[in-house]
């Protein structure tokens, strides 16, 4: 009997310490194998067969069916560029001019990797739907209050993380992931 | 204390096969969910055209709203599967996925050859067959997913786009009318 229970927890142990600490290898343990491009962060592995099986496994959970890098990169920030994490409570505003890339997008998510529900049914802005200004580049207000302009709606008071996808990305922009002018993203207030 | 040490080094032992495990069987586990439930919707080896994604939209993580999608769960354990996606103005792609999530093929409108990407999906073990002089494309699984991917670039766009969609083909390969003439390039 002493000795089922002694072996009946070394199971439970293991389990529990095999699939805590894959949990959080899988939400901590993999950022020394981003790429950091101010607030942004992206993997030249995402979609690809040399992907290691932390990051393979982080894509089957946020990022399911991801192309690989020779066709798309993925920026996600979860916070803005002096380190402020991104939450409903703040507006934040992203500006910037084109990425190098045939085609991009801006998405916010919720914090269970789905899209965020809005009145305003508003989930992203891309290339060819966001408002230019006079220059040319574009400034996007994230924020969970209605605001004029490229308003990207998120929830009051829960967190969120920005998504850049960029299409047929030019060489110039791979060749330098953590040095390419992406857009910056600045928090402006909090209620 | 000899019992305690043993106690604890094959604790650790099993919780590191655990921990790998569990990491590397998770992709595999995530993508039979998606698979099954498509299939459920479409069949194996057909196209489906869901609308464009909202917050409602739950089947798959990180849906893009700006693109629409066709997807088709495939299964070449009997057949060869055709993949054919034509193209308009706008960025559009076919990319293939494995059963681990690994994105082993992509091919954007600009690539294609003609007003279409046509492409022919094998297996792992398929045998030589003939592809009719298609691009051939061998998957490092028997099951997987298609998924094309168009750019709608406002929502008046999309009438479009919805169109040209609803025209890309997934189904197997249909049996050779002569002889056998070509292999699976890889």
């Amino acid at each position: 009997m002493r000795v089922a229970l002694r072996w009946g927890a070394s199971l439970l142990v293991a389990l529990g310490l095999g699939l805590g600490s894959a949990r959080w290898m899988l939400r901590h343990g993999i950022a020394e194998a981003l790429v950091r491009n101010g607030a942004w962060q992206t993997s030249r592995e995402t979609g690809s067969p040399d992907a290691g099986m932390y990051i393979r496994a982080q894509v089957a959970v946020a990022g399911l069916l991801a192309l690989n890098p020779s066709e798309a990169m993925y920026y996600r920030a979860a916070s803005d560029d002096a380190g402020h994490p991104l939450t409903g409570d703040c507006d934040f505003v992203v500006e910037g001019r084109d990425p190098a890339t045939r085609w991009w997008s801006l998405t916010a998510y919720a914090a269970d990797n789905f899209l965020i529900p809005n009145s305003a049914e508003r989930y992203s802005f891309s290339r060819t739907t966001v408002a230019r200004e006079t220059d040319g580049g574009f400034r996007i207000v994230v924020s969970a209050r209605p605001h004029a302009g490229n308003w990207l709606p998120v929830a009051p008071g829960e967190p969120f993380d920005l998504t850049l996808r960029l299409y047929n990305p030019e060489p110039a922009l791979t060749a330098d992931l953590a040095g390419t002018p992406l857009p910056r993203i600045t928090r402006t207030g909090c209620s | 204390m000899r019992g305690w040490a043993t106690w604890l080094l094959v604790t650790l032992g099993l919780a590191v096969v655990v921990h790998v495990a569990a990491v590397r069987l998770l992709p595999y586990g995530i993508m039979w969910v998606v698979m099954r439930r498509g299939a459920e919707v479409a069949g194996w080896n057909a196209p489906l055209h869901p609308p464009l994604a909202t917050s409602a939209a739950r089947a798959i993580v990180r849906p893009s709203p700006d693109l629409a999608y066709t997807s088709c769960m495939f299964d070449v354990r009997a057949a060869p599967l055709l993949v054919s996606a034509p193209v308009g103005n706008g960025y559009a792609s076919v990319s293939m996925f494995a059963d681990n999530t690994d994105n082993f093929f992509a091919l954007n409108d600009r690539q294609a050859e003609g007003a279409s990407i046509d492409v022919v999906v094998a297996g792992p073990h398929t045998p030589p067959f003939d592809a009719g002089g298609r691009r051939v494309v061998r998957s490092p699984s028997d099951r997987g997913i298609v998924l094309v991917r168009r750019v709608v670039e406002n929502p008046e766009h999309f009438v479009a786009v919805d169109q040209l969609r609803r025209r890309a083909r997934c189904e197997p390969l249909p049996p050779p009318a002569g002889p056998m003439r070509a292999a699976p390039t890889g």
